[in-house]
């Protein structure tokens, strides 16, 4: 636009052009100038707006030259219907000058979008003596406008589509945070305006809208963001209504080293009711999880009843043998105090075997916290001691050193183990010998914590080895078939995987798959 | 005179073998205790005299591995099986493999002393006819 007015200004008084360029006289420097000029046009018009004079180009072929033709020409015939030259002539005449962006034709007869600027050339009594008119092609200029805005739409739509919201942050090196822009979804779901956040800001910092036990969450985010990390996390937010909303947002951040600052593009979606499905499955598991270690229990309670027995046994013969020696004369006090000893010991080993019980069967809501699984293993393991002792399996351990930890509610996934550790042990009831079962651990790709409990027992046929996960299968006559449905439904309520592979030589190997806690 | 009898005592729980020995001993029993039926086998000579204690779930050949193996070396010593679980087949197969008794933990001393006497006794006639 600047470049022309600037043209008209010069076509207007070329008598401003620096006196004494003796080069070449004002009107021919002028046509040179113009003649380098290949997206600008000047015409001059008479005080009825017929074109006297055109100079420049407008990308036309060479040759057309509409001088002596009125400037309604150079107007769209929508326009020109519209009566929009005459306006503009008398709008030009009443201001001096009328500026707008619009179609107009080429005196080659081709659509343009241009810039135009007409003025008033006055006469000497302050008349109009005609018009100057600078039509400037923003064909370029236009395209590149419109692309962008077409760009802008574009990503708007993209982000409104695949997320509940987009916003973009900054992050000073305070580690302060403010809220650059947010798009309108925003507000919907968070209630609040850019505005309003702005204002939150100055109390709250960015935070102020994160629920209270999810701050943490929020404020690991943000440094790991400021570290220039992608992250993705979810968390709650309170909403100017006080709704508890949950929200999981990728912020991808950008480094703006001129300002110092790190600007996050966010994305946010609203999984409050994914949430709530996910609480109310999680129950659910929880649920029949519990129905299925009631149902587990009596099956264990002949092993577990051996176990306890053992301590109790030794409780009777210690004290026994106390009294005995007591009444016959033959104790020395202190020769007792050994077998007294032994019998608080073997007290407490007996507590030790209900509390292990009580922990095993109590219902309770699962709670998912870091653990390692080799101490699963072991627990397990020892959960079933007595079992495999009364089915003569041997039980071995084959544990990989510093393994990441796994986070997970630990009963549910002792639970899956056990499930599998007697389901190995019951596939080598008829074996004569060898009842060997192997658990194994090891770090997996992708960040997986795989156990394998390996069997020698019957094996399973290809075609049934599909089929073992289904609810009510099972090739057992007693049971009902549902350990390994749910088995792998608690493992897939982990993010996990389960899989059941026919070792090469003898029996299967259930292969449990479970993510491990990122960041170690 | 008659060697003294021995009550040799079978079971893999070093609780249950330390508190079996220390209640044997109260009667003034000589006792041997084996943490395997493996071990005691390996160990044992017919020519003694006395009775087993004998727990029946072991690690290794058992309970009942050891009867059936003592029986196939002509060895004779009463029986006395102690086990956790009151499991009739268990009982009924142990026995048939002549048993001397079937006691379920946890036990009585006075009965499990009482057995223990009979069978040194029985063993003594066995030997002393």
């Amino acid at each position: 636009m600047t470049g022309a007015r600037k043209a008209g200004r010069v076509a207007a008084d070329p008598g401003s052009w620096q006196a004494g360029d003796d080069l070449c006289p004002p009107q021919e420097r002028l046509r040179l100038l113009l003649a380098g000029v290949r997206d600008v046009c000047f015409c001059t018009l008479d005080a009825r707006g017929r074109i006297t004079g055109w100079q420049g180009a407008l990308g036309d072929e060479p040759g057309a030259d509409p001088v002596g033709q009125p400037f309604s020409t150079l107007y769209t015939l929508e326009d020109v219907d519209a009566g929009r030259p005459e306006l503009d002539l008398a709008a030009a005449a009443r201001a001096g000058q009328v500026e707008g962006e619009g179609w107009r034709m080429t005196p080659g007869g081709r659509r343009l979008w241009a810039r135009a600027v007409l003025t008033v050339v006055p006469g000497e009594r302050g008349d109009v003596r005609g018009f100057a008119l600078v039509l400037r092609d923003m064909s370029e200029h236009s395209r590149a406008e419109q692309a962008l805005q077409e760009s802008e739409a574009r990503h708007r739509a993209i982000s409104e589509l695949t997320s509940d919201y987009a916003y973009a942050f900054c992050i000073d090196r305070m580690g302060r945070v403010s809220v650059d822009w947010v798009a309108g979804a925003f507000t919907r779901i968070t209630g609040y305006s850019h505005d309003e956040m702005r204002a939150l800001e100055g109390s709250g910092g960015g935070f102020s809208i994160v629920h209270p036990d999810d701050r943490p969450i929020a404020l690991a985010r943000v440094q790991r963001l400021v570290l220039g990390e992608p992250d993705t996390s979810e968390f709650r937010i309170v909403t100017k209504s006080g709704a508890v909303r949950w929200i999981r947002e990728s912020g991808r951040p950008e480094r703006d080293e001129r300002h110092g600052i790190m600007r996050v593009y966010a994305a946010a979606q609203d999984i409050t009711e994914r949430k709530i499905a996910e609480e109310e499955a999680r129950a659910r598991q929880a649920e029949l999880a519990h129905v299925l270690r009631v149902g587990t229990m009596g099956e264990m309670a002949a092993g577990l009843a051996h176990e306890i027995n053992q301590p109790l046994s030794a409780i009777v013969s210690y004290a026994r043998g106390c009294t005995r020696r007591l009444k016959s004369g033959m104790a020395a006090a202190a020769s007792l105090l050994e077998p007294i000893e032994e019998i608080a010991a073997q007290a407490m080993r007996a507590d030790e075997i209900v509390q292990r019980l009580l922990l095993f069967v109590r219902k309770q809501k699962p709670v998912h916290e870091p653990a390692q699984v080799d101490a699963l293993v072991r627990e397990v393991v020892q959960l079933v001691a007595g079992e495999a002792r009364k089915r003569r399996v041997n039980v071995t351990l084959n544990l990989a050193a510093d393994l990441p930890s796994v986070r997970v509610d630990r009963i549910q996934i002792e639970q899956v183990l056990l499930n599998l550790v007697r389901n190995g042990m019951e596939a080598m009831q008829s074996s004569a010998d060898d009842r060997l079962l192997v658990i194994q651990t090891r770090a997996a790709d992708e960040g997986f914590v795989e156990v394998d409990v390996r069997d020698c027992g019957e094996g399973l046929d290809p075609e049934l080895a599909e089929r073992v996960f289904e609810p009510f299968f099972t090739t057992k006559r007693a049971g009902l078939g549902m350990g390994l449905a749910i088995t792998r439904s608690i493992v897939r309520a982990h993010g996990g995987r389960i899989s059941v592979i026919r070792n090469p030589d003898r029996g299967v190997t259930f292969r449990v798959s479970l993510p491990a806690v990122q960041g170690e | 005179m008659v060697q003294e009898s021995t009550v040799f005592v079978i079971d893999d729980d070093p609780a249950m073998r330390s508190s079996l020995r220390w209640l044997l001993e109260s009667e003034g029993l000589a006792v041997e205790t084996f943490a395997t039926g493996e071990d005691f086998l390996r160990e044992c000579d017919p020519d003694r005299t006395g009775c087993l204690v004998l727990d029946v779930r072991m690690p290794g050949i058992g309970g009942l591995g050891v009867q059936s193996e003592l029986q196939s070396r002509g060895i004779s010593w009463p029986v006395i099986i102690i086990t956790g679980y009151a499991d009739a087949t268990t009982e009924s197969r142990a026995r048939a493999a002549g048993a001397h008794a079937f006691l379920k933990k946890p036990f009585d001393d006075e009965l499990l002393l009482d057995v223990v006497a009979r069978a040194i006794e029985a063993d003594r006639r066995r030997v002393v006819p």
